[in-house]
């Protein structure tokens, strides 16, 4: 009897953590980051026809496009939906190349402060205050303007270069 | 002995340090290949009022906060790489000069280490540094610079191709050769440095190859990023022939003559005629060990003491110079003064006669009299 009260103690526990993790429920939205370059291939017609594809042969110089995708997976409409994809590092984010029709977009440079691109500053060395370059902006923040319906997706893109 | 084993580890890190005299400039060549490059978004949202917990995404999407992974890549290997000239001018050299250097610097413009295998030829045609080819160099061989003082080193400089240059980092490449007896003054010899990227590692040996097709994902892919993306870059430079020109000239006047003397003298028997052989250098390199063998003319005799106040026999002037003498012995030349004379030939050389420098105004005139029989 005892040996076998100690093995229904031990699976127990072992159990617990396990639980543990899976106890954490699904939120209502799905969120997706794909990384894509552009190819230029020539079409059926001899006209050069640019595609987007999985990003690959990406050297120093490539531009990486990063799409996030947003999809409201609940039956009720998700509110305040804000993206907040930071660029990555080895990467500048290229000037004006946000693309994202249905969101605010607003930039940061130090993942604190958003702003938009012109108003977003930048404090020197020298206590001087100066425009925020593109090459200086580490965080692009999309903030929905309406509510994510259910079953709805969005998506949002911008543009990089690699170091 | 008991210290024996130190100071070779010391001699031997010595020697790998000098194997190649790379340098290495401030990263300008951007993110190292195999660099995973790594982006992860994050959603906040609410439901009905109120927030919930923020999802992160994933490359394939992700609904479970905690659940998320990041989108990599990883980024490739650019081979790009430049091949410049050194010194911005050519290399003087002179007919049957052997071992002339002309200098090149390689430099690893990509973001990985790359080996190198280097070829120099010559060009046929063509202009380098204003100058047409219209000759060539033989016996064309490459080295690399192996400590870095940009000199060429014989038997210190042995490597004939780059085993393996860092990104960002250069080396000085020369093109050593001959230069052909044949070759005259003002003849150029264009050559070229040509350097493809290999395989790190493998002296030049293994030549590095594109990546066909699709990426491999989560592996390093090669791409040629140089100009016309073969992987080979060239530069040339020049070898500049220049060596003596002589122009030598022989006028006679006479000088003397029994009936008339100096006034309005003919070339009587008796009269004394004066031979001034001119010697100019209209090359680039000065003319040495010169000497001048004149045959003595028929029904002549070579007239003794006629300069210097009757002491020597010949003179020699250099430009609008005040001139030398010398006294040209029968037979050897007795005191050395490089003046001698046998039955036919009259013999001007060193230390009376050694060089014509460059330039009209550095002409060499050597005279002297004979009496006609």
């Amino acid at each position: 009897m005892k040996l076998i009260d100690k093995s229904i103690l031990a699976a127990v526990l072992v159990s617990l953590p396990v639980g543990s993790a899976l106890a954490q429920d699904k939120g209502c939205i799905e969120l997706k980051t794909t990384a894509q370059t552009e190819q230029t291939v020539k079409g059926p017609d001899g006209t050069l026809q640019t595609t987007l594809v999985p990003a690959g042969k990406v050297v120093p110089g490539s531009e990486v496009i990063w799409t996030v995708t947003a999809t409201n997976v609940c039956s009720k409409a998700a509110g305040d939906v804000s993206i907040d994809s930071p660029v990555p590092e080895h990467m500048v984010f290229i000037a004006d190349s946000a693309i994202a029709a249905a969101f605010t977009v607003s930039y940061s440079v130090d993942g604190k402060r958003y702003d938009s691109a012109g108003a977003l500053t930048v404090r020197d060395a020298d206590g001087t205050t100066r425009s925020a370059r593109a090459d200086e902006i580490r965080h692009v923040r999309y903030a929905m303007r309406a509510a994510l319906a259910p079953g709805e997706t969005v998506s949002a893109t911008y543009r990089t270069r690699v170091e | 002995m008991f210290h024996a084993g130190k100071p070779r580890r010391i001699v031997l890190a010595a020697l790998a340090a000098a194997s190649i005299g790379a340098w290495q400039t401030a990263g300008a060549v951007g993110t190292a290949a195999n660099t995973t490059v790594s982006n992860q978004s994050t959603v906040s949202y609410s439901v009905g009022g109120v927030a919930q917990t923020p999802i992160e995404s994933s490359p394939t999407g992700n609904s479970t906060p905690g659940g998320g992974a990041p989108t990599t890549f990883v980024v490739d290997n650019r081979i790009d790489l430049t091949v410049t000239e050194l010194s911005g001018g050519n290399t003087p050299v002179t007919p049957g000069q052997l071992n002339q250097v002309t200098a090149f610097t390689v430099t690893n413009t990509g973001n990985s280490p790359q080996g190198y295998q280097l070829t120099p030829t010559n060009l046929a045609g063509g202009a380098v540094f204003g100058n047409t080819d219209d000759t060539d160099v033989a016996n064309l061989r490459v080295f690399v610079d192996s400590n870095g003082n940009s000199t060429y080193d014989a038997g210190v400089d042995t490597a004939t191709a780059i085993d393996t240059l860092a990104a960002d980092a250069g080396v000085v490449v020369f093109i050593v050769a001959d230069v052909p007896a044949t070759a005259t003054n003002g003849q150029f010899a264009n050559v070229q440095l040509s350097a493809r990227a290999a395989v790190p590692g493998t002296n030049g040996a293994t030549l590095a190859t594109e990546t066909a097709g699709a990426d491999t994902p989560g592996a390093v892919d090669i791409v040629f990023g140089d100009a016309g993306r073969d992987a080979t870059e060239v530069a040339a430079d020049q070898y500049a022939v220049s060596s003596a020109a002589l122009t030598v000239t022989k006028t006679s006047a006479v000088v003397e003559d029994p009936f008339n003397g100096t006034t309005n003298p003919k070339a009587t028997p008796g009269a004394f005629v004066e031979y001034a052989v001119a010697i100019s250098n209209t090359g680039a390199s000065p003319a040495t060990g010169l000497q001048i063998n004149d045959p003595l003319p028929a029904n002549t005799t070579f007239r003794t003491g006629a300069y210097n106040g009757g002491a020597s026999d010949v003179s020699i002037t250099v430009g609008a110079g005040s001139p030398s003498f010398c006294v040209a012995e029968a037979g050897s030349d007795a005191n050395g003064d490089g003046c001698s004379r046998t039955a036919s030939d009259l013999v001007v050389g060193a230390p009376a006669l050694t060089t014509v420098a460059i330039g009209a105004g550095n002409a060499v005139t050597v005279r002297f009299q004979v009496t006609i029989n």
